[in-house]
């Protein structure tokens, strides 16, 4: 059962034409009904009025007869001879026999003083009423008389010389009930009142209209009574109009009957217009409600949706217009919108989105491709140079050439300002190294650009897909990567080598996981001695970092360390070594070891604005003189930036703090810059010292920078020392300071009590030997 | 009739020329004086009857008032071309003279005094009333309603003389109307009378056919 309000438009119409109708015909019909019913009682009502005016004007006209009739007798001479004659029984049966004459009932003849002289009937019981004489000018009186209604009328005798009073009695009748009956087709009764009884003495009920005198109730007619005795109100004469209440309504009856099927008939016919009228009406509504539903539908692509013929004009029609405009427009704007997101507005190639779309619709379906990436390696330089709308015609011109010659590749898109790449039907790998290779002398073709040739370098690479990536974020990423490598190799193409992405991928973790592992103190401090060379005696120590990743395991401070540089981390990473070197140096200086510290710094530290306070708030108050704490600078490091370099390594000698130049030797400074720094040691790089004892070149050049320091008054450290043989050999050539696993491994600080104990104990051993080589 | 009602004073009038006493009366109703009024006084005295007619023509009694004292012989003479039925129902008189033409048989003799009232049953308009008088003091009011009667000592009654007035368009025609005057001072008598009939004089058209007959 669905309710009102779920109805549709349709529905609606019709249930509330339907109901209009309704309410209006039940409404007319019942109106009709209660009027015809009113009708018909109002007849019957002045049925009775008639009835009632009969009744009196047929009493009227029949006492004005039977008075005329009278005024004839009461000027008969024999009449009046025999009144004058004064013989009593002459004059009763003159009496009798002249009242016949007019008709009357009875008659008796009073004198002047009201006294009876004669009469026809007895007047014991029933004496005439009182003052009818002094009532005679008014016309008739009408009494109960002996249980019987009476018209009395009074006629004066005067007969010259005679004075009486004729009095004479005209019963109220059948016949009279008849012409009554008759006249105002009611039926009537006169009635009397006896001994307070109603009694009916004479009734007519005119033949058509049925009905008996037995069934006379207020529910069976309706009853006029009129009073007919008003001089003697006990007497209670009336007559008593009947109208048959059924006879009277028969025809209300039928009407209604036939009002009541009228309505019907309309209610039938009604309803069958109203639907048809609200079919029609709705059917354009149901038009527009199906043409906006097949619109939703074509938006979830689907059909198309074509505008109903309506045959009905203004809103309607204005509406359909307006859907289908609305609809048009929006349909070129999502064609709009859909073509701006999927294509690149420059070359008008698909863009990034469709090709990884169209790609992972290929992943998807595990159907294998091949896929060939182009980038043109100078655009930036063109765009600065030329300008962008130059570079602009340079990628329209790219585009055009890959749309020329790679009319049967699946997807031709641009993906980055300078990126290009074509999703091609499976390959196999020659032959995908034959096409990069035949895209890459297409667009050494040299373009033709506002008329000029013009030449781009470009990198190519392929991948075979899924082989070298399953997923959209591996691909985007090694296509990526092995671009760069491309843009290095000095091969233009190149294919993706399993593998390169993983390593990218541990430096990512590696950048990520940083930050985590110095909070956590997932990072090591391992400590290896320095020894005076002269003396064979453990003077300091270098810092040296280590990480031992969760899951990658050890992790090499190179790699770390150079990431932190990249990821802008260093500076984190350099604050912590610090402050981890300054807290382990205070413990074992306070344990009574004399042993200094060197800490690398990276080439960013030197940049670093804040390294100078940082290193004076970590080394305040510190036990030992502060040029026993060594900070170690890359040569490289110092070529960078050398202005910004040498001001902090001022102001770090400032501090007091002892700099040592690491890895001399490789790099590519001055000596003149050299002599400028505020150093105050060189650190031979290890390459130099592994082979020393074998490689005469490297011997010379050791001690060819040993001779140059000590010349310039810089201290020489050599690092990488694996065998006494070296250690005596510098220890010869006059060298400050040594470091090598032939001298001590990298330790955590708490074995530093120990590995000063042994050096301690083999500190003859050194120098001793140092002596017999010398000499 | 002047001579018979002069002679009645005259003979009246002598053996009380001591007593006697001139009572006027002035009768009128509320239109003004009466004319015509019958007037009497109510003591009895023997007067001579007397010899009188009443003849019809043109369907009327003439005279329509007849005075005449008890035992007086009136004839009623036909002068008109139709038949004529006059009769009397009057207690005083009731006879009835069949239809007759000229004369008819025998006058009537009036030996009751009272008023009496003559018809014709086939002319109901026809009207006349004869007034059968025991008494010799009578007479009719003159134009302006007066009359003037003379009272003797046997018709006071406790110093007041007690009246009769009579005229045709009374209520009641049977019986006079009954007053009493103050013989000492000239009376007022007032009356109240049926209108005066309208009545053209003039033939109907059904007389006037019967008159061509």
């Amino acid at each position: 059962m669905r309710r009102l309000g779920r109805l549709g438009f349709r529905g609606r119409l019709i249930t509330a034409m339907v109901a209009l109708v309704v309410v209006v015909v039940l409404v007319i019909g019942a109106l009709m009904a209660a009027y015809l019913f009113d009708d018909e009682k109002k007849r019957a009502v002045e049925q009775l009025d008639i009835g009632a005016r009969v009744t009196q004007e047929v009493l009227q006209r029949r006492a004005d007869l039977e008075r005329s009739r009278l005024q004839v007798v009461v000027q008969d001479f024999g009449f009046l001879s025999a009144i004058a004659s004064g013989d009593r029984a002459t004059l009763i049966s003159a009496l009798d026999n002249h009242s016949e004459r007019a008709g009357a009932d009875l008659a008796v003849l009073l004198d002047t003083e009201g006294q009876v002289i004669a009469s026809t009937v007895r007047l014991g019981r029933f004496p005439l009423p009182d003052g009818l004489l002094d009532r005679a000018g008014n016309g008739r009186e009408l009494v109960a008389f002996r249980g019987t209604g009476y018209e009395l009328l009074v006629v004066p005798v005067q007969a010259p010389g005679l004075r009486a009073w004729l009095v004479a009695g005209f019963r109220l009748d059948d016949a009279l009930a008849r012409i009554i009956a008759e006249l105002s087709g009611t039926r009537v009764e006169f009635q009397t009142a006896m001994d307070d009884k109603a009694s009916t003495f004479a009734t007519f009920a005119a033949s058509h209209l049925g009905g008996t005198r037995e069934d006379v109730s207020d529910q069976r007619f309706f009853v006029r009574r009129i009073a007919l005795g008003d001089s003697d109100p006990a007497s209670d004469l009336h007559a008593t109009l009947m109208v048959d209440r059924q006879a009277s309504l028969q025809r209300y009856y039928q009407r209604a009957r036939e009002i009541g099927l009228l309505v019907l008939a309309i209610l039938v016919f009604a309803i069958l217009v109203a639907m048809i009228i609200a079919r029609t009406l709705s059917r354009p509504v149901r038009q527009l409600a199906e043409y906006a539903r097949a619109i939703g539908r074509v938006h979830t692509g689907d059909a198309d949706a074509t505008p109903p013929r309506l045959r009905v004009g203004g809103e309607l029609l204005q509406l359909r217009n307006t859907l289908r405009d609305t609809f048009t427009r929006l349909r070129d704007r999502e064609a709009h919108i859909r073509h701006a997101a999927t294509h690149d507005d420059v070359t008008g190639l698909a863009n990034r989105i469709a090709l990884l779309d169209a790609l992972e619709e290929r992943l998807v379906a595990n159907q294998p491709c091949s896929l060939i990436g182009l980038r043109l390696n100078d655009l930036s330089r063109i765009n600065d140079s030329l300008g962008l709308a130059f570079g602009d015609q340079v990628l329209t011109a790219v585009a055009n050439r890959l749309r020329e010659h790679w009319p049967t590749a699946l997807v031709v898109a641009r993906t980055g300002g300078r990126e290009f790449l074509l999703l091609l039907e499976r390959l196999s790998d020659a032959a995908q190294v034959d096409a990069a290779r035949r895209l890459h002398r297409q667009l050494q073709t040299p373009l033709e650009i506002d008329h000029t040739s013009f030449t781009v370098r470009t990198s190519v690479v392929t991948l075979q897909l899924p082989d070298d990536a399953g997923t959209l974020n591996e691909f985007r990423r090694r296509v990526n990567l092995t671009f760069e490598r491309a843009a290095r190799s000095d091969d233009p193409v190149l294919r993706y080598r399993p593998g390169l992405d993983e390593n990218h991928l541990r430096r990512l973790q590696i950048i990520g996981d940083l930050q985590g592992a110095i909070r956590q103190g997932q990072l090591a401090m391992h400590y290896q001695p320095k020894l005076d060379v002269s003396l064979g005696r453990l003077v300091q120590v270098e810092a040296l970092v280590r990480w031992q990743h969760p899951s990658l395991g050890p992790v090499s401070p190179d790699e770390f360390i150079s990431l932190a540089e990249q990821s802008g981390q260093i500076h984190d990473l350099t604050g912590h070594i610090l402050q981890r070197v300054a807290d382990d140096a205070r413990g074992w200086i306070a344990q009574g070891l004399d042993i200094g510290i060197a800490i690398n710094l990276s080439a960013k530290d030197l940049t670093w604005p804040a390294l100078p306070g940082l290193v004076a708030r970590t080394f305040a108050d510190w036990p030992q003189p502060m040029s026993r704490i060594t900070l170690e600078v890359t040569e490289s490091a110092l070529m960078d930036d050398p202005v910004r370099a040498l001001e902090t390594l001022a102001q770090l000698s400032a501090l007091g703090v002892h700099l040592s130049v690491d890895d001399f030797g490789t790099g590519y400074s001055s000596l003149a810059q050299l002599r400028q720094l505020p150093v105050q040691e060189l650190k031979i790089d290890k390459s130099f010292v592994l082979r020393l004892r074998s490689e005469p070149d490297d011997q010379l050049i050791v001690r060819f920078i040993i001779d140059m320091a000590h010349g310039l008054g810089l201290a020489v450290a050599a690092e990488g020392i694996e065998d006494l043989d070296s250690w005596h050999l510098l220890r010869g050539w006059g060298c400050n300071l040594a470091q090598g696993f032939a001298l001590g491994r990298p330790m955590p600080a708490a074995d530093l009590p120990g590995a000063a104990q042994t050096l301690h104990q083999q500190r003859a051993n050194l120098t001793h030997n140092a002596t017999e080589n010398s000499g | 009739m002047k001579a018979v009602i002069a002679l009645c004073v005259a003979l009246l009038a002598a053996p009380g020329l001591l007593w006697a006493k001139d009572i006027r009366i002035t009768v009128r109703d509320a239109n003004g004086p009466l004319a015509g009024v019958v007037v009497a006084l109510t003591g009895a005295e023997p007067v001579k009857p007397v010899q009188a007619e009443i003849y019809q023509k043109d369907r009327q009694f003439h005279p329509q008032l007849l005075i005449v004292p008890v035992g007086s012989r009136v004839d009623f003479p036909n002068r008109d071309n139709t038949q004529h039925q006059v009769y009397s129902f009057s207690p005083a008189k009731p006879f009835n003279l069949k239809l007759y033409a000229d004369r008819p048989d025998a006058p009537i003799v009036f030996d009751k005094p009272g008023i009496v009232e003559l018809g014709c049953n086939i002319h109901d308009r026809m009207q006349a009333f004869i007034v059968v008088t025991s008494t010799s003091d009578i007479g009719q009011t003159d134009a302006d309603g007066r009359i003037t009667l003379s009272a003797e000592a046997e018709d006071m009654v406790d110093g007041r003389v007690p009246v009769t007035l009579w005229h045709p368009r009374l209520a009641d025609t049977t019986h006079p109307v009954k007053r009493t005057v103050d013989p000492n001072t000239p009376a007022d008598l007032t009356l109240e009378l049926t209108p005066e009939p309208v009545r053209d004089n003039a033939l109907d058209r059904l007389q006037r056919r019967f008159q061509d007959l």
